[in-house]
């Protein structure tokens, strides 16, 4: 894989899933989750551009394949949207803590793909090790 | 009230309009540069809001020779070329609209390196651009004046 490649995917997981994920639950004022809200932020979650986030982060960043595995942003923002997947029940329940739960979950997604993206650009998983990528 | 011309390959940016501007702005949409032109030549628009990487629309639809850009950029390599016209979609839509004249403020959802951005206002003007869906910041940055 090229290194513009790897910027690329990285760049593309915070477009395509960072940013659409947080885009709701930035802009809940003071919890005040109304049916429109509420349905925006199950879309962001479970039908991001067709499919749903974890989906969407896996296709981009394969756990297997992908350089990007490598750095600790990209487990952080799995392991998050492994959770924000486990809470579908809840959420399409429409449950206040849940929603609550999942919008601050959300804002971690997007800020660690933001990282990960950042530090795609510099390079090393971990630490910089002059401009390389692993 | 004023017009917010939306341009995206999906519904993102439009919903998240809707749901969030629309008691300050009258929102049109277009989903590719022929349906943008075609709107600013038949209605006026204030500001534009546009989405950067157009990875799910078709090289037909997309501003931008593929070829060509193998050619310069990636030793021939379309796959790569196609990717990179799509992921810089929203410039090039951009491109073509001032280059029909229409200088509106343009704002994008992304986090444009600072040098990036120095380069897109030198050569495109008014442009602004946010890291986040943001409904706020992004109402005054469509409605700051330059």
């Amino acid at each position: 894989m090229f290194r513009s490649d790897i910027r690329r995917a990285a760049s593309a997981l915070a477009h395509d899933v960072g940013k659409y994920v947080a885009r709701t639950a930035r802009n809940v004022p003071d919890g005040a989750w109304t049916p429109e809200l509420a349905s925006m932020l199950l879309r962001d979650l479970y039908d991001l551009r067709g499919e749903h986030a974890l989906h969407a982060f896996l296709r981009l960043a394969p756990a297997a394949t992908s350089p990007l595995a490598a750095f600790p942003e990209w487990t952080t923002a799995h392991d998050l949207l492994r959770e924000l997947d486990a809470m579908e029940p809840a959420l399409r329940a429409l449950e206040a803590p849940a929603l609550e739960s999942a919008a601050h979950l959300a804002l971690r997604v997007e800020v660690a793909l933001g990282e990960l993206a950042l530090r795609a650009r510099i390079g090393a998983p971990g630490r910089r090790r002059k401009g390389k990528l692993p | 009230m004023n017009r917010l011309l939306v341009i995206e390959d999906g519904n993102e940016y439009a919903e998240f309009a809707r749901l969030f501007l629309a008691a300050h702005f009258h929102i049109v949409v277009a989903q590719r540069a022929a349906d943008a032109l075609a709107c600013l030549r038949a209605q006026p628009v204030d500001v534009l809001l546009i989405d950067l990487r157009f990875d799910r629309a078709v090289e037909a639809d997309l501003v931008g020779d593929v070829n060509a850009t193998a050619h310069r950029l990636f030793a021939g390599d379309r796959e790569r070329a196609l990717r990179h016209l799509q992921d810089q979609q929203g410039v090039l839509i951009l491109a073509e609209l001032r280059a029909a004249g229409f200088g509106q403020r343009a704002v994008f959802i992304h986090e444009f390196l600072p040098r990036r951005m120095e380069n897109l206002r030198r050569l495109y003007g008014p442009v602004h651009a946010l890291p986040t869906f943001d409904c706020a910041a992004l109402r005054r940055a469509l409605e700051e004046e330059d």
